[in-house]
């Protein structure tokens, strides 16, 4: 056994070899820096509206009467809808729908003016392509808001014409309101909702990817033994001086996308950037020791990056900040578990957008810390790989 | 005589072209790495994707009640609140913290607050405000609860109005109430589903980034191994005519990619139910030049990979940007210029707004003719784009000294 002293030593020998790895292709700096940052930057750029706004919509006015007309100014009037045409028939508004030029229309049936002074109940309908997810919710919430104030406008006519009051009529038109507020993201910001978990997730293919890459490298080029036999034979020491520079570069990275969060980009942080930042070292460490265990179990540099993509992949999809795991099928509730950028989603809702006591998300720092520790068991098979220095195309 | 010259060149031509195709088949098929690329991701990235969006949409997402009222009235709106298809009250509190405490725990993600005087100031004809408060962790419990708690007020101030009236007939009812009915129709996708929105996306992304993944990964075979004068060595006899090169071997990529394009786009909406009102060949016919775009766009980047496996390390987190770029979740409307037109270059970003329009929309190849012409412009760019990067190549590799007829032998 070596001792503390020499071990740093070997160590220092160790990691400065992969410091010259690193510098040596351009593919790491690609992984290690630039592939993680110009991500970061593209989605917060994206979408730096947080919503969007003036959503393109047509109106098919049957009716063409002052008060239809007086709807369609109404409904322009919304921050979220823009009536960029107004078809004769709902045919022309269907195809416009088709050819995407248009995110939904609302009808304004014959007679509408006539009907509604009437009181015979002519029926507004709109129509929303759901195939677009956010502009058809987006539009329906626009067309409805709508729909509900040109009754209540009617409403309200009748009842001062009946001589009512004009603060009696209010309750009236609506008598219990819900004042529904969203916690930690009142804009509905749609970028804080999703990048706060999507930049990490891509953080975390990268490094799966490239952790993966670094080992199983070792072993196609057969400079595995020559690795090995620098770190004094010692699997932990090969280990830990290969991936301590990385840990540090993707730390910085990962570091650096949260200071454009919630530094530059201002997103809600309640509990300071401590939490965070642990959190976010936590995830480094523990997708490597993924990328350790994959390694160990299928030590071909191909098979084991097909696993690394396909499990960066598929953990953002199964980590349940879009679609809610609660609502998935069983194997995959049970599954998301085992998906470090699961827990790390956890504590970003609880510590950065909720800032609730650091207490609650102590099952998630635990469960990040013990994934760091997985790989620990399953080093003396990959040290058997590392030595046979087989390579599989 | 200068037609049967032609007629010749053309023989000539079209005979290399099938050599390089069949050269490429049997490279394609020697490799496991490449034949996974292309057979096995496209069937089964698309399976597992579809398991966990299938559920489509969320229901009974748990909340509480804090009902300080303990009115009928109160007890009514929670119970209606209960039965809402998005909602479900897990438990009653008695107060604010207990509530919290339950929202910390991740019991609940929504409270429910009904302040003492809910009832008296409906009774004293008042507007009579109740507090939610959602987590905003996922979007999609929001939007549930936003909808269950407009509703559920909705209907219950109705029937309070219906109450004042006295002794109305319901045709007087109906009118003092809703004097403009309206009705949503949700189209394409009736039931609002997250899987039937994301998926189309998800199967044309999944056929060009297997592509890309694949013919990197097989250039970078050939230029770690050295083996580009395969593709021209004894060959001379023709010029080492570039466009037979490339042309061959996306004939090559293109008849193999047959099976998984049915696969996926016929097959998978089919298992799943999943919206498809398109005409199957109009899907087939766009997704030809699809196809084309994606095999040049492919061949074009394959010249930044130097070594087989590097073109996961270029290629697999692309995916993801290149889903956002093509505007199925973010408005392509809504998006910086510049993003706009790095996305205009995306053969996947007209694939899948076309794809979205005939399969999902039901529209017709003239509907969606935008992106079927901008995939026929991106086909031939990158075809030029691609004949440069070989013969570039080419004329790198010659300089370094793969000159010459070196004999043919069966290792490919």
């Amino acid at each position: 056994m070596v001792d503390l002293r020499s071990g740093f030593k070997i160590l220092g020998t160790v990691i400065v070899r992969e410091l010259h790895r690193l510098v040596s292709r351009p593919i790491y700096i690609l992984c290690l820096i630039v592939a993680p940052l110009i991500s970061c930057i593209f989605l917060l750029t994206l979408m730096d509206k947080g919503l969007p706004e003036r959503l393109p919509t047509a109106v098919v006015d049957l009716d063409h009467s002052t008060a239809s007309r007086n709807f369609i100014r109404q409904l322009n009037s919304l921050s979220l809808i823009q009536v960029v045409e107004q078809p004769n028939s709902f045919t022309e508004a269907r195809e416009s729908l088709q050819r995407g030029q248009i995110y939904g229309f609302l009808v304004i049936p014959e007679s509408f003016e006539a009907k509604a002074m009437a009181g015979r109940q002519p029926e507004l309908s709109f129509y929303t392509n759901n195939g677009y997810y956010i502009p058809g919710a987006l539009l329906y919430k626009g067309f409805k808001t709508m729909s509900v104030l040109a009754s209540g406008a009617i409403v309200q006519q009748t009842l001062l014409a009946h001589g009512q009051y004009g603060y009696e009529i209010t309750p009236k038109l609506q008598p219990i309101v819900p004042d529904v507020h969203a916690l930690g993201n009142p804009w509905l910001n749609y970028s804080v909702y999703l990048n706060n978990t999507f930049i990490p997730g891509m953080l975390q293919l990268l490094i799966l990817l490239t952790t993966v890459f670094s080992i199983g490298s070792e072993i196609k080029h057969g400079t595995s033994r020559e690795w090995l036999a620098k770190s004094h034979n010692s699997i932990i020491l090969a280990i830990t001086g290969k991936l301590l520079p990385q840990t540090v570069i993707f730390f910085v990275v990962g570091a650096l996308c949260q200071s454009l969060l919630y530094g530059y980009w201002h997103f809600p942080l309640h509990n300071g950037i401590w939490p965070m930042l642990s959190a976010m070292l936590l995830l480094v460490i523990a997708s490597q020791s993924y990328a350790v265990i994959m390694m160990s179990i299928a030590p071909s540099l191909r098979i084991g990056l097909s696993m690394a993509g396909l499990f960066g992949i598929i953990s953002i999809s199964i980590t349940g900040f879009s679609f809610p795991v609660p609502a998935m099928y069983s194997p995959f509730r049970l599954l998301t578990n085992i998906f470090p950028l699961r827990h790390y989603f956890l504590i970003y809702a609880d510590q950065a957008l909720n800032g609730i006591p650091l207490y609650y998300s102590r099952i998630q720092y635990l469960a990040l810390f013990l994934f760091a520790l997985a790989s620990l068991p399953l080093l003396p098979r990959l040290k058997k790989a590392l030595q046979r220095q087989i390579y599989v195309p | 005589m200068k037609i049967s010259i032609l007629k010749e060149q053309l023989k000539t031509g079209f005979l290399d072209i099938c050599y390089i195709w069949r050269k490429e088949y049997i490279t394609v098929f020697r490799d496991f790495g490449a034949l996974i690329f292309f057979l096995a991701l496209p069937f089964a990235y698309p399976l597992l994707y579809a398991l966990i969006y299938n559920p489509e949409v969320v229901r009974d997402v748990p909340m509480v009640v804090v009902d300080n009222a303990r009115t009928p009235l109160s007890r009514e709106l929670a119970r209606n609140m209960d039965a809402s298809p998005n909602a479900k009250i897990v438990s009653y509190c008695a107060n604010m913290e207990e509530a919290k405490e339950l929202m910390y725990r991740k019991e609940c993600y929504g409270i429910l607050l009904i302040p003492e005087d809910f009832s008296k100031k409906l009774v004293r004809g008042e507007q009579s405000p109740v507090m939610f408060y959602s987590d905003m962790s996922i979007m999609l419990n929001y939007k549930g609860f936003l909808m269950a708690i407009t509703d559920v007020t909705m209907d219950l101030g109705a029937k309070l109005q219906v109450e004042t009236l006295g002794g109305a007939t319901p045709e007087q009812i109906s009118m003092a109430t809703s004097p403009v009915p309206y009705s949503s129709i949700t189209m394409y996708n009736p039931e609002s589903g997250f899987g039937s929105f994301l998926i189309p996306a998800i199967l044309v992304l999944i056929l060009q980034q297997s592509l890309v993944l694949g013919i990197g990964l097989l250039a970078g075979g050939v230029y770690e191994h050295k083996k580009l004068h395969h593709y021209y060595s004894g060959r001379e006899r023709i010029h080492n005519n570039i466009i037979h090169i490339v042309l061959g071997k996306a004939i090559c990529y293109y008849s193999i990619y047959i099976v998984p394009t049915v696969f996926i786009l016929h097959v998978v909406p089919w298992i799943f139910s999943f919206p498809q009102i398109g005409n199957q060949w109009e899907i087939y016919a766009f997704m030809a030049p699809f196809l084309f775009a994606s095999i040049f766009f492919s061949m074009t980047l394959s010249v930044f990979v130097r070594e087989r496996e590097t073109s996961f390390l270029l290629f697999v987190f692309t995916s993801l940007l290149f889903l956002f770029i093509s505007g199925i979740t973010w408005p392509y409307y809504a998006m910086p210029e510049f993003w706009k037109i790095i996305g205009t270059m995306i053969p996947s970003t007209w694939g899948i707004q076309g794809f979205v329009g005939i399969n999902t929309a039901g529209g017709t190849i003239d509907d969606v003719h935008e992106s079927f012409i901008w995939l026929w412009v991106l086909t031939g760019f990158y075809f030029v784009t691609t004949c440069l990067v070989y013969r570039y190549q080419i004329y790198k590799d010659k300089k370094r000294g793969f000159k010459g007829n070196l004999v043919l032998t069966d290792e490919v």
